[in-house]
């Protein structure tokens, strides 16, 4: 159906009509579909009577969880409130839209919610509707925008209506768990949806300037269904009256959206009055260019512009990388990426492939804990569409895949992928021949994949063409082919393209002086995204500067705003540091030493000092220079363990606090990582004096605690195999068996979820895994943890400690 | 609502993290300096509440038209006898949980820290919107505020204590299955109506 062709009218509030009609409310409102079909179809008809064009079923939140309790099935519920919307729209010929709420929990890592089984609900729901007459499914009132993806696929994958979503955003252009108004409008475009639109929470002038800013990210049909106005706090009385209402719906009108109905407050007689005046506006399409959007689910990347892709998350190459994935440390995942951001990556590219892992399993995970800390937007790295498709499916926002090739059964397999969850792809020049030496059949092989994703529904704006970069100390001459080829695709097929620029300067020395120099160059071919190590500072240098040479750095702020800090604190380190140089030569000539005396534990600068202060950066040299000196296992155990011991004392008599037994763990680790660094450069395999298994368990979200015990284990050089927080007791019986872990630990704030601790206890007890189980949190009790089981009960992260240096026996 | 964590707040965010008139480190004080600014920069409060009529029984506390049972003798206890209150809810907004879940990651050190500024903001967000609820309820005034798992009063009340006051629409406060609340940093209350 053309929805540009005329407005069309929706409905107003559903709630307050039944209480208007005395209706017996329960717990779930839509039972009265059943129970009280006369009244239902009594509110249907006052719509219809005041010249709706399309309805809403009473059906908002009639899923599977709202109605545990009730008598009815979702189905029932469902089937029932569209047939008697049938009932009353067919006559005058309306349409039936099925009306979906929230669910109602929270989705995880945040709840206990997971994304497949809210896709199940909204399926349930859905289903039900189309088989009773539902015309449009619209997802209303929602504020998380990956909830509504689960809604949107389980309406494209089971049925086959038009979907219309509507969020509910607060004054800040933002919904309650933060989703942007750009946000929705790319992503819900990307994934295929009808129509998007805003409703609830605020009033048309409230609402006005987040339609408008919607308008310049989408070329959909635009819906628009506010409040009468904002609820007096005593009362709860909407403020707008119905005439008002209507006028003030006009500005949406002139700006040409297509539905306009109204939430909270409103009633059939305001329905009346925008009925009356609709007819003299047409709603109006835009057209929004050339933009690529990348985006989460709160921020939206506008490819205008260079923007360096962070290419940290991949464990090529990296021993450490490996091991922490093999051990299921996402933690260590998730500091690579906010460590990028911090240095100025706009994009991340996440890859986790490594032989033996189960990568889809784990590329979801990866990607699901990524977008719970981060806002920027994911490359989906990989060669396994199984892995590829997981990632999208469970991502929240729009993508871009990483990669495609010229070769057909490449396309034909990922290309589809990207296409259904709305991402964009980046595509390499090569084939099974290689990587051709000539631009010009590079720029031929860039033009099959375009014709390729165009037969997929892929528009040119959202393919990134990789022109691949080549070893210039081995083929010289193909070094200007990439460069000449990235104008060329981008003139030729109004493209954007991308480029890993480091493998140009192997096997020469000063690298970064090619790396940069190429990077430059690439940059005034046509370069739109850099893949990059972004806390290279030459490297995201050479993009700054490049956006001020070019002009796109408006009066070169984002550069001062970057640098003028970074060369103040540039300076001050320097005078700190010749400072301390000055001390140090005074006080060590006075003992007629040279060096820094890192063995003395009472000497300011010795390890044991830095760690206690907690200083990172310090311990980290100290570590380093006494690694030229001293081995490594001896430094472990005579510098960095004892100083842990230390403070673990001091923080059991209460002279020091949490913050510091914390920050002088992450002293220690910093300390700990040269070691690891030192000994992976050396292939000597990295120390750990044992594994532990450390879950959150099973129904509890809040994973504080757990994260504190995991830090300070980690830092007496134990390797944690850390399962998160509601974890499955199986979960947990796998990684014990799987990892043949000696030690458990297991944490419960709440008193309700102390019963799955015990639960997890006796499932590792019943699959007979022979390790000990400690235990902590909140509401626990020594003699409560004896009663559910536990080998151990630990007060606090350092006692954990304790525990586990009595257990294995260091 | 205007309100703020000040470096006054000091002393409370110690308070949490079990700090007694210990001597402080610089790094502790940089760590509450700048969580105090990250705090004030991310927050979002939201709070919303509403006036009830309550009667009591032999099980507990009834609220409202609908006599809605909120079962146990601590709030009876708590509410002497009262036959108004008002039920509350007061949230710092999700993106002050993603704050401290990255920094839980990148400075667990200064994560706590900032923990503790959230629990001081909300808490010190209740005792102002208890003003502003005085404030409108003229020539009365609200009681010590009392919660979901206080006392004898079980937790499972919340799903009752948001519903009442729409919290989820109008604040943002959702529950998942195990009656906890999200963002983490809220409170919900009931607070008896007294004579001022």
């Amino acid at each position: 159906m053309d929805y540009f062709e005329k407005i069309l009218v929706l409905d107003g509030a559903f709630g307050t009509e039944l209480v208007k009609r005395k209706a017996p409310m329960g717990k779930v409102p839509e039972e009265l579909n059943i129970t009280h079909p006369e009244i239902i179809k009594d509110v249907y008809q006052s719509y219809v009577d005041a010249g709706s064009d399309i309805i809403y079923s009473n059906t908002f939140s009639a899923n599977a969880y709202k109605c545990k309790d009730s008598k009815y099935s979702p189905t029932e519920i469902v089937t029932a409130g569209i047939k008697l919307a049938r009932e009353v729209a067919d006559p005058k010929g309306v349409t039936v839209a099925m009306s979906i709420g929230t669910i109602g929990d929270i989705l995880e890592p945040f709840g206990n919610l997971k994304f497949d089984e809210a896709y199940e609900m909204y399926k349930e729901m859905m289903t039900a509707g189309e088989k009773a007459g539902a015309q449009i499914i619209v997802l209303e009132t929602q504020t998380d925008l990956l909830e509504v993806k689960a809604g949107v696929l389980a309406a494209k994958e089971n049925t086959r209506l038009p979907v219309f979503v509507t969020m509910t955003f607060e004054k800040n252009a933002r919904t309650f768990t933060g989703t942007s108004v750009e946000a929705m409008a790319v992503t819900l475009e990307a994934l295929g949806v009808d129509a998007i639109g805003v409703n609830c929470s605020l009033g048309p002038e409230e609402l006005l300037p987040m339609v408008r800013k919607m308008r310049e990210y989408t070329t959909l049909p635009i819906v628009v269904k506010p409040n009468a106005g904002l609820p007096d706090p005593m009362t709860g009385e909407y403020s707008v009256g119905p005439e008002e209402f209507a006028k003030s719906m006009i500005p949406f009108l002139e700006m040409g959206v297509t539905f306009v109905g109204g939430c909270c407050g409103t009633a059939p007689e305001y329905i009346k009055e925008l009925r009356k005046i609709v007819g003299n506006y047409k709603p109006i399409k835009v057209d929004n260019g050339k933009h690529s959007y990348l985006c989460s689910g709160r921020k939206v990347v506008d490819i205008t512009k260079v923007h360096a892709v962070g290419e940290r998350i991949n464990p090529t190459g990296k021993k450490l990388f490996k091991e922490a994935l093999l051990n299921h440390d996402i933690d260590y995942v998730k500091r690579q990426a906010i460590e990028q951001i911090e240095a100025g990556a706009d994009i991340l590219d996440v890859n986790v492939g490594i032989p033996t892992i189960d990568e889809p399993a784990l590329m979801e995970e990866v990607v699901k804990e990524l977008q719970s800390i981060v806002d920027t937007p994911l490359q989906i790295d990989s060669s396994d569409p199984l892995a590829i498709e997981a990632a999208l499916r469970h991502y929240n926002g729009k993508a871009l895949v990483n990669s495609v090739n010229g070769e057909d059964d490449v396309l034909d397999t990922i290309l589809p992928i990207a296409h259904k969850y709305g991402a964009a792809v980046i595509g390499l020049t090569m084939n099974k021949d290689g990587i051709p030496s000539e631009y010009e059949k590079r720029v031929a092989i860039a033009g099959h994949i375009v014709e390729k994703c165009a037969q997929y529904g892929i528009e040119p704006k959202d393919i990134y063409i990789d022109c691949l970069t080549l070893t210039v100390s081995v083929q010289q001459k193909e070094a200007y082919e990439t460069l000449k080829a990235i104008t060329e695709v981008k003139k030729r097929y109004g493209v954007h393209t991308v480029l890993g620029v480091s493998n140009i300067s192997f096997g020469l020395p000063k690298r970064e002086f090619i790396n940069t120099t190429f990077l430059t160059l690439a940059m005034s071919a046509g370069l739109d995204l850099a893949i990059i190590n972004p806390n290279n500072a030459a490297m995201m240098g050479a993009i700054d500067a490049f956006l001020v040479l070019s002009g796109q750095d408006v009066g070169s702020t984002a550069y001062v705003e970057r640098y003028a800090a970074i060369a103040a604190m540039e300076k001050e380190q320097k005078e700190k540091e010749k400072a301390l140089k000055a001390a140090l030569i005074s006080t060590n000539s006075a003992d007629g030493l040279h060096n820094i005396d890192t063995k003395s534990k009472d000497d300011a600068n010795s390890i044991c000092s830095f760690v206690k202060k907690g200083l990172a950066d310090s311990t980290a040299g100290a570590v380093e220079a006494l690694l030229t000196t001293m081995d490594p296992l001896d430094i472990v155990n005579n510098e960095l363990i004892p100083a842990l011991d230390e403070v673990g004392r001091s923080f059991e008599k209460g002279m020091l606090f949490l913050p510091q037994l914390l920050s002088s763990a992450s002293a220690a680790e910093a300390g700990f990582n040269v070691i690891k660094r030192f000994l992976a450069k050396n292939n000597q395999d990295t120390i750990s004096k044992g594994k532990i298994v450390m879950a959150t368990v099973k129904g509890d979200v809040h994973d504080i605690g757990k994260n504190i015990v995991k830090t300070i284990l980690e830092n007496y050089g134990y390797t944690v195999i850390d399962l998160g927080k509601d974890v499955d007791p199986s979960a947990v019986v796998a990684a014990v068996k799987e990892h043949d872990v000696k030690l458990v630990g297991l944490s419960a704030l709440m008193t309700t979820t102390v019963a799955s601790m015990e639960e997890t206890i006796k499932a590792l007890r019943e699959a007979g895994c022979d390790c000990k189980v400690m235990v902590g949190g909140a509401v626990l009790t020594p003699e409560f943890a004896m009663k559910i089981g536990a080998d151990y009960y630990s007060k606090d992260a350092k006692q954990s400690a304790d525990i586990a240096n009595e257990l294995f026996g260091v | 609502m205007n309100i703020e964590l000040t470096i006054d707040d000091k002393s409370e965010i110690l308070r949490y993290l079990g700090f007694r008139n210990n001597e402080l480190t610089k790094k502790i004080e940089d760590d509450i300096e700048d969580c105090i600014r990250i705090t004030n920069e991310v927050m979002d409060v939201r709070t919303v509440w509403r006036l009830f009529d309550i009667s009591y029984n032999d099980e507990g506390t009834l609220v409202g038209d609908m006599g809605v049972l909120l079962p146990g003798k601590s709030l009876v206890k708590h509410l002497d006898g009262t036959k108004k209150a008002v039920m509350f809810g007061v949230t710092i907004g999700s993106a002050f949980d993603e704050a401290v879940n990255k920094l839980m990651i990148s400075d667990p050190g200064k994560g706590v820290v900032l923990n503790s500024c959230g629990i001081t903001l909300v808490e010190k967000a209740a005792d102002a919107l208890q003003f502003e609820m005085d404030e409108s309820l003229k020539g009365y005034k609200t009681g010590v505020r009392f919660s979901p798992g206080y006392g004898d009063l079980p937790l499972d009340c919340q799903d009752f204590f948001i519903s009442s006051i729409d919290a989820t629409r109008r604040a943002g406060i959702r529950l998942n299955r195990n009656m906890l609340m999200n963002p983490v940093k809220s409170v919900t209350a009931i607070a008896g109506v007294y004579k001022a």
